[in-house]
């Protein structure tokens, strides 16, 4: 019985994740209140996508983040009522990287 | 510094750091390619081409790059469950199994194509690494925390790394030095009052020097008997592990160089307590096992000449292991002094396309063991073996990279080994990428290995038996040939996942082999070369699967066949399943993250089959076969910047092996035996930790 009753605390305690993916579709949803910014960032390495990567998610306010080493650009979607481009940028610059704001399209 | 840098000047530094790159992670990767999985390219900054990086790296992933099929248990990996050590890395590997090896001293040990870990070759950032006496119980002594990556590669592995390699080749990558946070603390606790703390700093020390700390500590001091058999069902133990690592990376001029030195002390108290047992006037089988460890380590790599990728490297790796273990009335001490030399030169012959390294190695151990026994009807006199083993070694590896997807390497080494003589050991390995999503590995080598009777069976000291030592002097070089390949198919999904499905199959064929007989005799065991056939047939499906993103689907399916030759007292052979090893593992492991892992779910389903035990009425006894059992992982993690916490439960059914020790009422009687462990020996375990990064996150 005690075994069972286990069970059940651990599948509900996993089931706590889909309704947070649910709560990632749901956003998807509400965009709207989602702004993206592109970023020409002077990357060279791995390690310093790495370093983005490790870094710029848990800004205050960043919902997504895309790097493209190759192009060197770093596309960040962010909530505007918790941070602003101008934020998102000095971050980055605060990881010793070149930063400046792309005129690029998606 | 990068951003500084010209473009002439970049290529200048990235010509030189790929020669440095080839050189110091030759032994591994030479076989392996360049095996970008893994999270970084001997940090030096060097791009190569067919490297990508995910932000949301699976726990499993099977490599497209490499030569030979190679399972990366990356860091999301090792943090999927508790991995308070590199034995518990693997309960999210159906490549790997690792189980204890007795019910006593707490030893772990793993099996890799169906065959003991001491068939495979392990490394340390590929420095051979758990040799002889520091394998019995090495297992339990790295913590995971201190680990970057896994490399998991089956078949016969590259002559670079030497000729013991039998089954397969595992690589370690722990933190590097120059791209870790300052500070980086783990700290875990469980149910079992359990409390491991685990501590890696990370500091430049000047312009082209970086330094690095990695300390592990446990204290298990509290003592449990769930099933009420007077014996501890884990020991009393406190260990401290010590990790001193510099790296020195010149970039203008090539030179890449790490250093290390590692001490150990590790302390246990097993068997019978007093805390457990009221001995009424009786004597207590206690175990007391000590084992100090120092290993001092350099590998260097310079680039030289003017082509790009030519490097002359020298490893050198220093080991002394002291061991002392009681069980009961019986004791095994040891002492091994190993040193190991490499050296080693990688270019091209006209184009990168043909690759070749070759060198010359020294591989020298000195060990001194003792064993006695103090059961007086077993009747052993005290035995002490010393040997002095000088191997000196030249190799060539050469790799051909056709660009019709197709590589084939080629190399072979001769070794001359002072106690057995000449040993050559020829490999080949061979990749085709059929398109883009079908890739072919096949390899075929030869692998030796010294035997060490009593260290390689130290899990029988745990038991009444005797050890019928006489053989011992006898026993030759074991000797086997590993042959076996494997399909990938890769399936493109939605976006840029892709699914991975992978079949592959390797056959182990010893002709030479130690055998530890302990069914001629149920109170004895007995060594002895083998007569007749020794193979181990090994089949594998792996299933990798991203169903959605963040939530992973990792599935595998394992079987072995595991035969072995016993050469009755009259000669007479009997060809039988080996015991105690499981004939089939089954694996599901479901991930769920949300975006940047702020929350990662994590649950393990492993059903592990049947193991046939030792006959206990001489070879010709009934079939007994352990049960199949389940067992139950799951773990929930809350990640941010600088703070993680996760917790979790291990083996949720509760399900343990009945009566682990044999004869427990009577320790000291002839029935006595701790050595038949075939199941998981704790039962639930519930556990939780943090770990904290302190600095600049690079």
């Amino acid at each position: 019985m005690k075994t069972i009753k286990l069970v059940i605390i651990v599948i509900l305690c996993l089931g706590v994740g889909f309704p947070a993916s649910a709560q990632d579709a749901s956003k998807s949803t509400k965009k709207k209140k989602t702004e993206e910014v592109i970023f020409k960032v002077g990357m060279h390495c791995r390690n310093c996508q790495a370093k983005i990567e490790k870094n710029i998610p848990w800004e205050k306010g960043v919902k997504d983040l895309r790097v493209d080493l190759e192009n060197q650009k770093v596309t960040v979607s962010y909530d505007p009522k918790k941070t602003t481009e101008a934020q998102l940028q000095k971050a980055i610059e605060k990881l010793d990287f070149s930063c400046e704001k792309s005129e690029d399209k998606k | 510094m990068w951003n500084v840098m010209t473009t002439g000047s970049v290529r200048r530094v990235l010509r030189k750091c790929l020669a440095v790159f080839y050189l110091t992670t030759a032994s591994f990767l030479s076989v392996q390619a360049q095996t970008g999985d893994t999270a970084s390219v001997a940090g030096v900054g060097v791009e190569l081409e067919e490297v990508t990086v995910s932000a949301r790296r699976q726990g499993t992933i099977l490599s497209s790059l490499t030569q030979l099929k190679t399972e990366t248990i990356t860091s999301s990996g090792l943090m999927k469950m508790a991995c308070c050590s590199l034995s518990e890395s693997f309960e999210n590997s159906a490549t790997v199994s690792a189980g204890y090896s007795d019910a006593i001293s707490g030893a772990r040990t793993i099996r890799l194509l169906g065959l003991s870990g001491m068939y495979s070759s392990m490394l340390d950032e590929n420095i051979p690494t758990m040799r002889g006496l520091s394998a019995t119980y090495g297992w339990s002594y790295i913590p995971a925390a201190w680990l970057e990556s896994i490399q998991i590669s089956k078949g016969a592995a590259s002559v670079v790394n030497g000729y013991e390699s039998v089954t397969g080749q595992m690589n370690l990558e722990f933190r590097k030095p120059h791209n870790s946070e300052p500070l980086f603390v783990n700290l875990y606790a469980d149910d079992a009052r359990h409390w491991e703390g685990n501590a890696a700093v990370a500091l430049p020390a000047g312009r082209n020097l970086w330094a690095g700390l990695l300390l592990h500590g446990v204290s298990a001091a509290y003592v449990h008997d769930k099933n009420g058999d007077t014996f501890m069902d884990m020991p009393k133990y406190s260990t401290v592990h010590l990790y001193n690592r510099w790296f020195y990376l010149n970039e203008e001029k090539g030179i890449q160089s790490r250093t290390g030195v590692r001490y150990l002390h590790d302390r246990r108290k097993a068997g019978q307590d007093s805390a457990c047992h009221a001995n009424d006037g009786l004597p207590l089988f206690e175990t007391f096992i000590t084992n100090r460890n120092i290993t001092v380590y350099n590998k260097t790599g310079i680039a030289v000449g003017n082509k790009e990728g030519q490097s002359v490297g020298i490893i050198g790796n220093f080991t002394r292991h002291e061991q002392a273990s009681d069980f009961g009335k019986k004791a095994f001490d040891g002492v091994q002094t190993s040193l190991y030399l490499n050296l080693l030169f990688t270019s091209f012959v006209r184009s990168a396309a043909h690759r070749y390294t070759a060198g010359a190695s020294l591989a020298y151990d000195r060990y001194d063991t003792e064993y006695l026994d103090s059961l007086a009807y077993n009747a052993t006199p005290p035995t002490r073996f010393r040997c002095t083993e000088a191997v000196p070694g030249v190799f060539v590896e050469y790799t051909r990279a056709n660009p019709a997807g197709w590589t084939l390497t080629l190399g072979l080494r001769a070794d001359r080994n002072s106690l057995f003589g000449w040993m050559v050991t020829p490999r080949a390995h061979f990749k085709y990428d059929v398109g883009n999503y079908v890739i072919v590995r096949a390899s075929a080598g030869r692998g030796f290995r010294s035997p060490n009777a009593i260290a390689d069976n130290n899990r029988l000291m745990a038991s009444s038996r005797r050890f019928e030592t006489d053989e011992i002097p006898y026993l030759e070089m074991e000797s086997a040939w590993n042959t076996g390949g494997s399909v990938t198919v890769y399936l493109p999904l939605q976006e840029d996942r892709r699914a991975a499905l992978s079949i592959d199959y390797f056959h182990t064929e010893f002709q030479r082999q130690t055998v530890a007989d302990t069914e001629r005799d149920r109170h004895a065991v007995y060594f002895y070369n083998l007569a007749g056939r020794s193979y181990a047939d090994a089949w594998q499906a792996d299933l990798s699967l991203p169903l959605l993103e963040g939530f992973d689907l990792f599935a595998a399916f394992r079987y072995n066949r595991n035969k072995i030759t016993y050469t009755g007292e009259d000669g007479a052979r009997y060809l039988v399943d080996k015991p105690l090893v499981s004939a089939c593992r089954g694996l599901l492991n479901l991930s769920y993250a949300t975006r940047f892992k702020r929350w990662v779910f994590d649950a393990t389903a492993q059903i592990n089959g049947p193991s046939r035990m030792p006959g206990m009425n001489g070879y010709h006894s009934q079939k007994i076969y352990s049960p199949a059992f389940p067992v139950l992982f799951a773990q929930i993690s809350k990640n941010s910047k600088r703070f993680d916490m996760y917790a979790g439960v291990e083996n949720l059914l509760n399900k343990t092996q009945d009566n682990p020790v044999r004869g427990w009422s009577a320790p000291f009687h002839l029935d006595f035996d701790a050595s038949l462990v075939w199941g998981p020996l704790l039962g639930r375990k519930i556990y939780c930790g943090v770990r904290i990064r302190i600095g600049e996150i690079k």
